[in-house]
């Protein structure tokens, strides 16, 4: 008669004993309060490394809740270092660490690029990037331990990659590498180094793509959209993105003729903040072109919504006359399905003569413009100080909020949310 | 007549009467007083308390009778409950010997306490705080349960997180 041995040998042998420390001991309190006792020590990681040195059960914990389960590298060097233990390469084959899987958000800081003889950067005159040899050698190795971290980690729900220099792209795309099995990532965050504008590539994208299928949300921030080279590029595996988030991001280059782009094409939420100039509303009409476009989100305090007054002060008012006229658009077009919009950091009390909360007719006639919307209305407002005369009103919010919009348009709401102001207008 | 009290007893059956708002500093009380009184206590209300010593128990009540009117803030983000350090009548409050410590964070947790749960779990962590693997060892007694080789391997693995 066969006989199979159904448990792992290494596991079954590797049953370690455990003194009996009483009910009353470190080694022997419940497993959350252990993990609260050493969230005090997680703005300290040396400390933490330490403390799990004490014995099996503590680094177990602590390897688990705290040193892996946020990572951020600072470096490249210590992404490496990271690497070379925890996904070491022996006779061609991966063994990634337990660790790697414990990883729920990590943070890698300025990738290295690709050497090419092209890259010249142009600042007040032109100068040539180390682009040697060694250049190659990190950047060939940082994708690949970057792409067996990230497939390998099925844990995986935050990416940040930071400080992204303009000559910063992943591989091309390839369709035939991605595995069958569909993996979903929450939230994708790219940002550009620190004073830079840069054009965003799909490329930006694809080591990702090949792994992700789904991607909750993408957030860009300080990259360049020009839509009519996005328009152009090749095929892409099926992805689906279901936020964008472009947080100082400029638009550029509107085609004559707009095609669907495929990376957005089934994106249903787009937020917008900090615009830096009205041509970046345009993103809007760039990402509705999908058809799925139902919730927007636009950030009211960007500049490009205030015209300083006539006296030179800086007191600026909101521009009603142009962004009425281009809310009034956006909440009544046809072309599209939005339901939510999300006025974030619109400011009641400045837009509002405080001490009777009457508003300003423009304001009025903003509110019953964005109002028709089919399910929901959300305004948030963060600041509560008056920038005219340091009005600062910090009390009663929601009911002031409720008695202005209950006077004019806005009958039939609820208030769901005790921190920020948010109305939902029932059908 | 006096009014109503709320009757702790002990695992060891030593019993407690405590002024109810005493008592509702744990919310485990307070929801039983709530569920079984809704209309508010008319008579003593006895509740067992079968996890904790008459001697814990009495050591949590005076941390409950000494902070009766203090309103610990709700909604401090995880951040600022990290940096805020122990108050200093708690600090001194919780100078007890360890098993002592940690049957008072047991009973925190089990008669759900907050302020005095993240009270006790400060002090642990300050005790823990700029010691080196030997030492903890040492003052917490806790036998070192890994190999040589999977103590050099620990060491290797978290090289990286060192200088973080």
């Amino acid at each position: 008669m066969k006989r199979y041995q159904l448990i792992g040998r290494k596991k079954a042998l590797s049953k370690r004993a455990t003194p009996d420390y009483g009910k009353y001991h470190l080694h022997s309190l419940p497993y959350e309060i252990l993990c609260q006792i050493f969230s005090n020590l997680s703005n300290d990681l040396p400390q933490l490394v330490r403390t799990s040195m004490i014995c099996v059960k503590f680094n177990n914990i602590i390897n688990k809740n705290f040193l892996y389960k946020s990572i951020k590298f600072t470096t490249i060097d210590k992404f490496m270092k990271f690497s070379e233990v925890h996904i070491p390469r022996r006779f061609g084959s991966i063994d990634t660490s337990t660790q790697v899987n414990y990883i729920q958000c990590m943070e890698i800081k300025n990738p290295p690029s690709k050497s090419s003889k092209n890259h010249e950067t142009k600042i007040a005159g032109s100068y040539k990037l180390s682009d040697d040899n060694t250049q190659q050698v990190v950047f060939n190795d940082f994708i690949k331990n970057f792409k067996t971290v990230i497939q390998n980690d099925y844990n995986l729900k935050i990416l940040v990659i930071s400080e992204i220099s303009p000559q910063f792209e992943f591989d091309s795309l390839s369709f035939f590498k991605r595995k069958s099995n569909r993996r979903s990532l929450g939230k994708l965050v790219l940002k550009a180094q620190t004073g830079w504008s840069i054009l965003f590539k799909v490329n930006h994208l694809s080591a990702i793509l090949e792994v992700f299928n789904d991607i909750h949300e993408v957030e860009l921030c300080n990259f360049i959209i020009d839509e009519t080279k996005l328009q152009k590029i090749g095929d892409i595996p099926s992805t689906s993105i279901d936020k964008i988030i472009f947080n100082s991001c400029s638009y550029i280059n509107r085609p004559s003729k707009r095609t669907l782009c495929k990376i957005f094409q089934s994106t249903s939420s787009l937020s917008l903040i900090q615009l830096k100039n009205s041509n970046d509303l345009s993103l809007i009409d760039f990402i509705k072109f999908n058809e799925n476009l139902s919730s927007l989100s636009i950030d009211m305090s960007s500049r490009i919504f205030y015209t300083v007054n006539e006296d030179g002060n800086n007191d600026p008012s909101f521009n009603y006359k142009s962004f009425n006229p281009f809310f009034k658009l956006i909440c009544s077009s046809k072309s599209y399905n939005l339901k939510h919009l999300t006025l974030e950091n619109f400011d009641l009390i400045h837009e509002c003569n405080h001490q009777s909360l009457l508003a300003r007719n423009n304001l009025l006639e903003l509110l019953e413009i964005v109002s028709p919307l089919p399910t929901m209305v959300k305004i948030k407002q963060k600041s509560q100080t008056c920038t005219k005369c340091g009005f600062s009103k910090t009390e009663h919010l929601n009911k002031d909020w409720s008695s202005f919009l209950k006077s004019i348009h806005f009958r039939d709401f609820t208030i769901s949310d005790s921190h920020r102001v948010i109305y939902h207008i029932k059908q | 007549m006096s009014s109503p009290k709320v009757i702790l007893t002990s695992s060891d059956g030593e019993k407690f009467p405590t002024d109810p708002k005493v008592a509702e500093k744990s919310i485990l009380i307070k929801n039983m007083i709530v569920d079984l009184s809704p209309d508010g206590l008319e008579e003593d209300f006895e509740i067992p308390v079968p996890n904790v010593r008459a001697t814990v128990l009495q050591k949590v009540l005076d941390w409950c009778e000494h902070h009766k009117n203090t309103i610990f803030p709700e909604d401090e983000d995880e951040d600022t409950k990290k940096t805020t350090p122990v108050d200093e009548w708690d600090r001194n409050f919780l100078k007890v010997d360890q098993e002592m410590l940690y049957e008072i964070i047991s009973a925190a947790n089990y008669l759900n306490i907050k302020p005095l749960l993240d009270a006790g779990c400060k002090t642990v962590a300050e005790m823990i705080r700029n010691k080196s693997p030997e030492e903890l060892r040492k003052i917490f007694n806790i036998v070192n349960d890994f190999t040589p080789e999977e103590e050099a391997a620990i060491r290797r693995e978290n090289e990286w997180a060192e200088d973080r």
